[in-house]
């Protein structure tokens, strides 16, 4: 029987960061689940809701059928949205505290499973554009088919390089949100209410947002477009540790 | 080394005062019961030595540091209540080997042991337990940790008497093998007041008192007699609680000391003496009412 | 074992008796090294603290010996002290009780001896004790 009791572990932070994320990833499989499944509707509206119309006389007719995957990445983006605002309600940070954390750490480990989500959702959107493909020959027929329907290989990749930027980007964003509206629920008005007035707004009178907006997203080269969108994220999560930083849990 | 130290602790939540300038300090390896009536403050100044909540002011100090996001406090403290949340997707036993991986002294045998004791279901999700298994789940986690600070806010929720009486016995049965410094709130003081050492009895956010349990029992005792005997005896006497026993009987506490003092000088004088159970003691130490809730129906 | 936690007597006074009484009865031998508290607090459900405190009520009367780092021992005057400590205080204190008893209800001394008589001739048959 000892006379002074257990002693003391001391942490390490990073440590302490990465048991997070990992009891992170496998207890949110669920939110991964219901990705797929939202992409599988996307993939079901983009098969049926296509723009067609068609042209011809009497003795030639010709039918043009228009297929996008963007709906599979609008989708996403809104998935990964939803779920980057989800993680910083009460709930999911009461898990968070029920075991060892500081709040810094769990910003840090949501960012990790963010920054998963991300490269999953992007390679799943690009992919399921691919699957799209192979559904429409197979269901529609294979008559005549487009240049850019075979999707070269740099194409693909690029693709789902783009989508990981701009899913780290809005992620970063709902993150934000989420944390604003922790500290006041005030900004559960606030912010939809500025989305919809403000964008439209703010882009007609000042062009300097325009500009800015363009600066990060109008961008030919991938590596300055990784470069933009990756400190721009990265400045997004900063400002959010800040400012959650003296919230109060459990 | 005091684990635990506050001073002139004050916390308010916009203009409510839930804590009014208390200090106190818990030494090592002791087990304190937090004790004191609803609203009383109990759970928020547990939230704060853990590090959940804010001091508005004051100072607080646990491992001589300030444990608001403090991640040594965090790793070396576990707060058991019917608050905890796991991930919805992971079985009781994921939720174990998760546990496992952020406190170093866990003992999975324990657990386990535990674990099959109350007969719960390794492939069980936790939000489907009922609440008395949510809190013998809960209970398992916070003892298997063996954090040198183990907090237990009202643990004892839905669990029904057999399974209390087990989890004090483990409580105490692990806490001599390992010992550590705990705290734990309840209201059922008379089941757990054998395994305490120490009493903290807050109400209105205020602390009343920090002592030993014996010293406790032994502070106050109850009179019974006449009530022309009681009144004159004890005139100028602090009372902490009266009521009327029939007709011509009065029933009073009052502390030991004083007691003993009047009877030498006044003799028994058929006057009867009695213990007075901890937990009725706590309740007239902090009642506002000094007839308890005899006061309403004795109205002459 | 069972505490009585309601009744007058503090647990740590009833460890205390306790511990008198198995020495008595001759269940601890001079020199022999009596319970620790942990060892009490295991057998009798209570916070060893506690229990070291009714330890300590034996050691401040000289009942018990500290041994530094290895814990309590009986001393060797240990029986008659508690023999006498307790028929002086605690057997004092019940006779007047029962004196008390018998005046209120007017029985006579003689009953009250035959009364005794019949308690101690059922109790050696029952029960008896050792070491006496």
């Amino acid at each position: 029987m000892s006379l002074t009791g257990i002693s003391l572990t001391e942490p390490s932070f990073f440590d302490t960061v990465k048991k997070q994320f990992l009891y992170k990833l496998k207890g949110r499989l669920g939110l991964f689940l219901a990705m797929i499944g939202v992409q599988i509707m996307a993939l079901l509206f983009s098969l049926s809701g296509a723009s067609s119309h068609g042209m011809g006389d009497n003795l030639l007719y010709f039918s043009f059928n228009e297929f996008s995957s963007d709906q599979v990445i609008w989708f996403t983006f809104l998935w990964i949205f939803v779920v980057a605002v989800l993680i910083t309600t009460k709930d999911y940070q009461n898990i968070d505290f029920t075991f060892v954390a500081n709040r810094l750490s769990s910003h840090l480990s949501n960012v990790g499973f963010l920054i998963t989500a991300a490269v999953i959702g992007g390679v799943t959107a690009m992919l399921s554009g691919i699957l799209l493909r192979i559904v429409i020959y197979f269901t529609r027929g294979h008559y005549l088919l487009s240049e850019n329907f075979i999707a070269a290989p740099e194409v693909v990749l690029t693709g789902i390089a783009v989508t990981i930027l701009y899913l780290l980007l809005v992620s970063a964003l709902g993150y934000f949100c989420g944390v604003l509206v922790q500290l006041s629920k005030v900004f559960i008005v606030i912010l939809p209410a500025l989305y919809i007035g403000t964008v439209d707004f703010l882009a007609r009178e000042l062009p300097v947002i325009v500009k800015v907006y363009n600066f990060i997203i109008g961008e030919n080269s991938l590596a300055l477009l990784a470069v933009k969108v990756l400190i721009t994220t990265a400045l997004i999560y900063a400002c959010s540790c800040v400012l959650a930083n003296r919230l109060e849990v459990r | 080394m005091d684990v635990i130290s506050c001073q002139g602790l004050t916390k308010t939540f916009g203009r409510v005062r839930a804590l009014n300038n208390i200090t106190f300090t818990i030494g090592q390896n002791r087990i304190t019961g937090l004790i004191g009536p609803n609203g009383a403050g109990k759970t928020t100044l547990l939230k704060i030595i853990a590090g959940f909540l804010r001091a508005s002011s004051g100072e607080v100090r646990v491992f001589s540091e300030d444990p608001f996001n403090n991640l040594k406090v965090a790793a070396n403290m576990i707060f058991i209540d019917d608050q905890m949340r796991f991930p919805q997707s992971l079985t009781l036993s994921e939720i174990l080997a998760s546990a496992a991986a952020f406190y170093e002294n866990w003992d999975m045998e324990l657990a386990r042991g535990l674990f099959d004791y109350f007969s719960l279901d390794p492939e069980q999700y936790h939000h489907k337990l009922s609440k008395g298994m949510k809190s013998t789940f809960n209970m398992i986690i916070g003892l298997a940790a063996r954090c040198p600070l183990t907090i237990f806010d009202e643990p004892t929720t839905g669990m029904d008497a057999g399974v209390r009486k087990d989890f004090y016995r483990a409580l105490l049965r692990d806490y001599l093998q390992n010992p550590r410094t705990i705290i734990i709130s309840s209201h059922l003081l008379n089941e757990i007041e054998d395994i305490l050492e120490d009493i903290f009895l807050l109400s209105e956010g205020e602390k009343r008192l920090q002592t030993p349990v014996s010293d406790l029992k032994e502070f106050a005792v109850a009179l019974r007699g006449r009530r022309e005997v009681i009144d004159k005896l004890t005139a100028d006497q602090e009372i902490y609680y009266q009521k009327s026993v029939g007709k011509d009987y009065s029933y009073v506490v009052i502390r030991r000391d004083a007691a003993e003092e009047l009877l030498k000088k006044a003799g028994r004088d058929g006057l009867e003496v009695f213990p007075v159970k901890a937990d009725d003691l706590c309740v007239y130490l902090t009642s506002r009412k000094r007839g308890g809730i005899d006061s309403v129906f004795d109205r002459n | 074992m069972e505490l009585n936690a309601v009744e007058g007597k503090p647990i740590y006074v009833q460890i205390a008796e306790w511990l008198e009484e198995e020495i008595l009865r001759g269940h601890i031998k001079e020199h022999e090294k009596i319970y620790s508290q942990y060892q009490l607090a295991e057998m009798f459900n209570i916070n060893p603290a506690t229990a070291a405190k009714g330890i300590n009520i034996l050691a401040d009367q000289g009942i018990l010996y500290k041994k530094r780092g290895l814990g309590m021992f009986l001393s060797p005057e240990a029986k008659e002290k508690i023999r006498d400590k307790r028929k002086n205080h605690t057997l004092k204190k019940l006779v007047e009780e029962v004196v008390f008893e018998a005046r209120l209800l007017g029985v006579s001394e003689a009953e009250l001896i035959s009364m005794i008589r019949d308690a101690g001739k059922e109790f050696d048959e029952h029960e008896g004790i050792e070491g006496g």
